[in-house]
């Protein structure tokens, strides 16, 4: 059947791979979470529609996989469905060393192995075997070392190398791997070993366009072997705390770059000024950088930068006036500077922001009023800062505004009027002690609502009667204890919910338990500090899609949920106590 | 639920429900193969039995994908023989690996 | 059950199997041949199996058994879709030949 067999393989998204984990599987590493966290946050996307009547390509790749044992060898079958029975087992993690043999000489072009099990030198050899055809390997957090990536030298046309989290891979390693030269994506996340030395074999990968040596602390002084890697557009060295002003040099020169990520290393605004060659920069990440407002003026000639993420770094009022120049800017993170009000009348300008966030900052009411302009706001961060009721007037013209975050300000009650217009609104976080029932019977118009944090807030059975119309809710935490069984009431008819927190409303007993049992949505459920028991638990049943369980500080036991999960809830894969 | 009806070479896949009678069966394959009902004989190949045109398939034992075949009257009144081709054997290019597949 | 709601498929080995074309249709290659417009009395040659006449098909590379298992296959997705989700056999000796049809029938 040969050609008509093959399908187009899974195309990779390499666009420039802010948040691309290769299989997306593994999170070891959440430090890029303010970009992919930016517009909206993950959800647990869940599968509610009908079975789907599985194909009879999946219902042979299901047999395969039952019966592995059994086969010797695939390499007859066309390359498509070797891959996909090689995907079904490293799913179902049936893939064994030994299950591997019979891939051999297969012409794989995709190994993601990430995370997988039991990976080490002794998979190399099948590995090498799929030759010219291997386009893609995953290894992140193997036990493969040195020699086991002599192994790669056939795979002449490896594209995408993931070596993340490889603790025994060091110099010695990257020099075999370093005429690899079809090389678009190399990866190597928290990496000790590997030193200025070992980077010198990087200069050969010239058609490299993303390299990541995210907490690689011994790299400094080797980005100069990079310096002729010209295509290169996304190059990660954050957490990389040996990094400084000497190592931006090299970099003046590769005007491709479209993502930079630099933050928490010891760069200053004068190794910032290497960069301002860089036309192409559209994402650039400084936090904890110790930057100061001086950065602005190499910042405001890079006319493609949208992404700007300068939490954490020494930025005051001083110099802020600068702010102004950056009127591209979608994305702004100004988090956690010593920076008040004062600084804010600088934004008035960047009416291109999508999202601002100045969590922690010294800012208040007055300096909202700076922002009425940013009309393309939709994400405002303004949790831990000093603003009140009084401020938020100024928010109520943003009508775009998809997620707002209040946690932690002084915003009461009354303020929460000049949210109810605000009819884009998707995540509203009023995490605060203040904020009662009276303040949510102002949020029964914003119907889109699909997050709602009220953790701290002291809502009790009277304020969730106006939970009742947000129908869209995916999330809802209310855990400020005033809470009882009669509250739930109005919250289990909420059939979108996907994550639910009600811990710390120690009045809640069994019968909220029965109460939610038709969310049958809940991914998450949390109703911890409560007097419900394990006589409760039964209600659970109906809640197949749950996988988060916690119901600490309650009389129910780990062998209680246990036995819950064996009886009927085989997603659930997190539970407290356990 | 559905029925494979074989004669000679061809495998006719009949959907039924369990409440219909043979005759009702045979009514279907008469409009697909031109022949008279009192033309058609069928018979339920795990057991043997030739099935009773007043008779229900639940009564008589014939289930979902159950195999029936059909025998048809020749010239001289009587029914031939029941007549299936086994498809060519399968497994004649790969007989040496035993075992494994 | 009329004449023409069925299609008669043929392996590579001549042996016919008449279906309803609901049934074959679970299959996309077959779907997107019996519903592309054209002459009907012409040979149309796609990807590699013959539509000789209208309703019957050719498959020079798929054998009766696994033709056979693949119209079951067919009856049994029907059933699937109207709720009777019961289990689909396969004989783990066939798994590897019908995985490969069931690839070129986008099954």
């Amino acid at each position: 059947m040969g050609a008509a067999c093959s399908r187009k393989r899974d195309q990779l998204d390499n666009v420039d791979g802010f948040d691309r984990g290769v299989s997306g599987r593994y999170c070891k590493s959440g430090s890029s979470k303010w970009l992919a966290t930016t517009f909206s946050r993950p959800v647990l996307e869940i599968q509610r529609e009908k079975k789907k009547c599985p194909s009879l390509l999946e219902l042979c790749t299901h047999k395969i996989r039952e019966d592995i044992d059994n086969y010797v060898s695939f390499s007859t079958l066309p390359r498509d469905l070797s891959q996909q029975i090689f995907n079904e087992l490293v799913k179902s993690q049936r893939l064994t060393d030994v299950s591997l043999e019979a891939f051999r000489d297969c012409a794989l072009q995709d190994l993601y192995l990430g995370d997988y099990p039991g990976v080490n030198e002794n998979w190399m050899d099948v590995i090498s075997s799929q030759g010219s055809s291997l386009l893609s390997l995953d290894l992140s957090g193997s036990d493969v070392s040195d020699p086991g990536l002599i192994y790669l030298k056939d795979c002449v046309n490896l594209q995408d190398l993931n070596l993340n989290y490889c603790d025994q891979i060091s110099d010695r390693g990257l020099k075999h791997i370093s005429g690899l030269s079809n090389l678009r994506s190399l990866t190597f996340r928290r990496n000790s070993a590997i030193t200025a030395q070992g980077m010198a074999a990087l200069s050969g990968l010239v058609n490299l366009m993303k390299l990541d040596l995210e907490k690689c602390p011994g790299i400094h002084g080797g980005l100069i072997h990079i310096k002729g890697l010209t295509k290169l557009e996304s190059l990660s060295i954050k957490w990389c705390n040996c990094i400084t002003d000497a190592d931006m040099k090299p970099l003046s020169g590769l005007t491709n770059l479209k993502s930079l990520q630099i933050s928490c290393s010891k760069v200053t605004d004068f190794g910032i000024t290497y960069l301002k060659g860089l036309q192409n920069l559209s994402v650039l990440n400084l936090e904890g950088c110790p930057v100061t407002a001086s950065c602005f003026d190499t910042l405001s000639v890079l006319v493609s930068l949208l992404f700007l993420n300068l939490s954490r770094c020494n930025l005051s009022d001083d110099g802020c006036e600068k702010l102004s120049k950056l009127g591209n800017l979608k994305v702004l993170n100004l988090g956690f500077n010593d920076i008040s009000d004062a600084c804010l009348i600088h934004l008035k300008g960047l009416t291109n922001l999508e999202s601002l966030n100045l969590d922690s900052c010294r800012i208040g009411d007055n300096g909202l009023v700076h922002l009425t302009g940013l009309q393309n706001l939709k994400c405002l961060e303004l949790s831990d800062t000093e603003v009140g009721s009084n401020g938020l007037r100024y928010l109520s013209g943003l009508c775009k505004l998809e997620s707002i975050n209040l946690s932690f300000t002084v915003v009461s009650d009354g303020g929460l009027r000049e949210l109810s217009g605000l009819t884009s609104l998707k995540s509203l976080n009023l995490d605060a002690r203040q904020i009662t029932d009276a303040g949510l019977a102002a949020l029964t118009s914003l119907t889109g609502l699909t997050h709602l944090d009220l953790f701290g807030a002291r809502i009790t059975d009277s304020g969730t009667s106006h939970l009742r119309n947000l129908k869209n809710l995916r999330s809802l935490e209310i855990c400020g204890g005033g809470l009882t069984d009669a509250g739930v009431k109005n919250i289990k008819d909420l059939s979108s919910l996907s994550l639910l927190n009600l811990s710390q409303n120690c009045n809640l007993t069994d019968k909220t338990l029965e109460m939610i049992s038709g969310l049958t949505g809940l991914i998450s459920l949390n109703v911890s500090n409560s007097r419900v028991t394990s006589a409760g638990l039964r209600h659970l049943k109906p809640l197949k899609n749950l996988r988060s369980l916690t119901l600490e500080a309650c009389k129910v036991t780990a062998n209680d949920i246990r036995r819950l999960q064996s009886a009927g809830l085989p997603n659930l894969v997190n539970f407290r106590p356990e | 639920m559905y029925i494979r009806v074989k004669r000679s070479k061809t495998t006719y896949f009949i959907q039924c429900d369990p409440t219909e009678t043979t005759l009702d069966i045979k009514q279907k394959l008469h409009t697909l193969i031109d022949q008279p009902v009192n033309d058609q004989r069928l018979i339920l190949m795990n057991t043997g039995d030739i099935l009773e045109d007043s008779k229900t398939l639940a009564d008589q034992k014939v289930e979902n994908d159950a195999v029936v075949a059909l025998t048809l009257r020749k010239d001289d009144n009587e029914f031939e023989d029941v007549n299936i081709v086994k498809p060519n054997d399968f497994y004649q290019s790969r007989d040496t690996d035993s075992g494994n597949w | 059950m009329k004449r023409k709601d069925t299609v008669k498929l043929i392996s590579t080995d001549e042996m016919e199997f008449v279906i309803d074309k609901d049934a074959a249709m679970v299959s996309q290659t077959i779907r997107n041949m019996l519903t592309s417009p054209g002459p009907i009395d012409n040979w149309v040659f796609l990807g590699g199996f013959a539509e000789t006449e209208l309703g019957e098909v050719t498959f020079p590379e798929i054998s009766a058994v696994i033709l056979e298992k693949i119209c079951q296959y067919f009856y049994w997705a029907l059933q699937y879709s109207r709720g009777k989700e019961t289990e689909f056999h396969i004989e783990p000796e066939l798994t590897l030949e019908l995985m490969m049809a069931a690839n070129y029938l986008h099954t």
